[in-house]
């Protein structure tokens, strides 16, 4: 049995990813390159030189295939999410010694580099994989055999499905997921729920009366035009480019106030292709509820950056309510919040976030004096910030455009459909649907992302029974893959009003 | 507040036909050694980042 030896070591391969690495805590830069790039050729032909004999070969680690073509392929998957859970524990980055390092910059790591690089190899080797080795529980694997995984893959494209969500609690985080959702009590709180982000979450394939759990980024990337549709694919390439998370403040504080990169920022100084552009659907609200968004009129930006820098070496709290609007939120209200603006949600506030996928590119201005829960003051980043305000995002204009545009589209006997978003300056389109009874849909165009966001339950059909009844409860997102083409969404209970917010990539 | 019956383990069925997955770990190590045990054969185990030791006992 031999290891596959035959990157460059430890210390090259950190010289090598620097330029992507920054010395920012959380962001780096977009690696688009390959595995092969940080593969040493000198131990790589020595590795196949020493392995090139008849008998029993045996090799593996990150790779491993590279060595020699194999006569049986496993492959030992991991999702992100249980990534970054390992790296909070202590797990070093690949081929390093960082144990104790800031577990925000292994993240950073991985996310610019590792996974990107182990992503694309993966996929290179997807259709000849014979064994899945499923180890996001440690000490405790599933193994399934490549067809099986592949197979179940296709299925779920074809097919309504949920991801596995996961929640975190945070400095700010509430107690509305906890009882909404069933989690412990015992936690002090939770901030953020992935429920809606393939990027991050994992699915759940019961193949032989046995759960594997495999990373949702495997399905974006070995079934792109069934899940995402043609058109989709051609403008993003295997990526989901929409995400659906929770931020929850019921009980609990506001979230820092913060703004996100315009496209020719995130471009030009993290590689990434399109931006953060967000919204905050309002699930349930308590009795101050609300959201700050965009900046009040005639707000002079030297006095408001001067009062930033100040607040962050201690001089003074930042006076918020000076230069930010803050919005009273109810339930269904829907806030627009284009790269660019200024916002946060405030205590008492239950969001459903409706966001373009990138997550990692939130510019800190002001956390209202506090400490993360690691007891460090979480990173703040007003310079980036300031480059990006849009300055004329006044009260006029946030009032006029990003608070509750909502537009009936149709209203028919037991329904009514409105569009509900987001601004002209975002890709997504958002579609309220209030029933009573049958709403038909069509995914054909490309694939839609959904949650009940009334109503105890819903049911997902197939006019032409090419996929079993699914059932959906309150607050859970689902996927329809753009495979689907025609479903129909009712409510499990007759005489139920049902509400369901959708969302898709619009088509100019 | 309204409570939900909100599904924190959903899971896609899959239909297929051949008994092809297994959660117990003498079974596991059971496939391994019939994989390891063909003569003039390569074995390639390959690991996303940070899966290394989940394997190493099975080889």
């Amino acid at each position: 049995m031999m290891r596959s030896g035959i990157f460059y070591d430890d210390e090259t391969l950190t010289e090598m990813m620097k330029p992507f690495l920054t010395d920012d805590r959380v962001r780096g830069v977009m690696y688009y390159g390959k595995m092969e790039d940080f593969i040493d050729a000198g131990r790589l032909e020595k590795m196949r030189r020493d392995t090139d004999r008849p008998g029993r070969i045996c090799i593996f680690g990150v790779g491993a295939g590279l060595v020699r073509k194999a006569d049986t392929l496993v492959y030992c998957d991991l999702a992100r999410w249980e990534i970054q859970l390992r790296y909070r524990a202590g797990m070093p980055n690949f081929r390093q010694t960082n144990y104790k390092e800031d577990s925000l910059r292994k993240i950073k790591r991985g996310y610019f580099v590792e996974w990107r690089i182990a992503d694309k190899r993966k996929m290179e080797i997807f259709e000849q994989i014979d064994w899945f080795l499923d180890t996001n529980r440690k000490g405790n694997p599933k193994l399934a055999s490549g067809e099986a995984v592949r197979c179940g893959l296709k299925q779920i494209a074809s097919q309504p499905f949920r991801l596995v969500p996961y929640f975190d609690p945070g400095v700010w985080g509430g107690q509305w997921m906890k009882e909404v959702c069933g989690l412990p009590a015992e936690e002090k709180n939770y901030a953020w729920s992935f429920d809606g982000v393939p990027e991050e979450n994992s699915l759940y394939l019961r193949i032989s009366d046995v759960r594997i759990e495999i990373p949702a980024m495997d399905l974006v990337l070995y079934q792109p035009k069934e899940l995402l549709g043609m058109k989709n694919y051609c403008r993003f390439g295997a990526e989901f480019p929409i995400r659906f998370d929770f931020l929850d403040t019921m009980d609990g504080q506001n979230l820092s106030l913060q703004v996100h990169p315009l496209t020719e920022y995130i471009r030009s100084h993290y590689g990434m292709t399109y931006t953060q552009d967000e919204s905050y659907y309002i699930l349930d609200t308590g009795e101050n509820a609300g959201v700050y968004l965009g900046l009040k009129e005639n707000v002079n930006p030297g006095e408001m950056a001067k009062d930033l820098y100040e607040a962050q070496k201690g001089a003074y709290p930042f006076p918020a309510e000076k230069y930010v609007n803050r919005f009273p939120a109810k339930k269904h209200d829907h806030f627009l919040i284009p790269a660019g603006t200024v916002h946060c949600s405030a205590a008492d506030t239950m969001v459903l976030e409706i966001s373009a996928t990138p997550y990692n590119f939130t510019f800190k201005l002001w956390d209202w004096d506090r400490l993360g829960l690691d007891g460090l003051p979480r990173p703040i980043h007003i310079e980036d910030g300031l480059r990006n305000i849009q300055w004329d995002r006044t009260t006029g204009w946030v009032r006029n455009n990003l608070v509750n545009q909502t537009e009936l589209i149709h209203e028919g006997t037991d329904y009514t459909e409105e569009k509900t978003g987001l601004h002209e300056f975002e890709f997504i389109e958002t579609r309220r649907f209030t029933s009573g009874g049958k709403t038909c849909h069509d995914s054909s165009e490309g694939f839609h992302i959904c949650n009940l966001v009334d109503g105890s339950a819903a049911v997902i059909e197939s006019p032409d029974g090419r996929f079993e009844p699914y059932a959906v409860h309150y607050a859970e997102t689902f996927i329809i893959p753009a495979s689907v083409g025609k479903y129909t969404v009712r409510p499990a209970a007759a005489g139920e009003e049902i509400k369901i917010i959708k969302a898709y990539v619009r088509n100019r | 507040m309204r409570i939900s019956n909100y599904d924190k383990y959903p899971e896609t069925v899959i239909r297929t036909a051949s008994v092809s997955a297994y959660e117990n770990r003498d079974e596991i190590a059971e496939v391994f050694v019939r994989m390891r045990r063909q003569e003039n054969h390569v074995l390639a185990v390959e690991c996303y980042p940070g899966t290394d030791d989940e394997v190493r006992d099975f080889l």
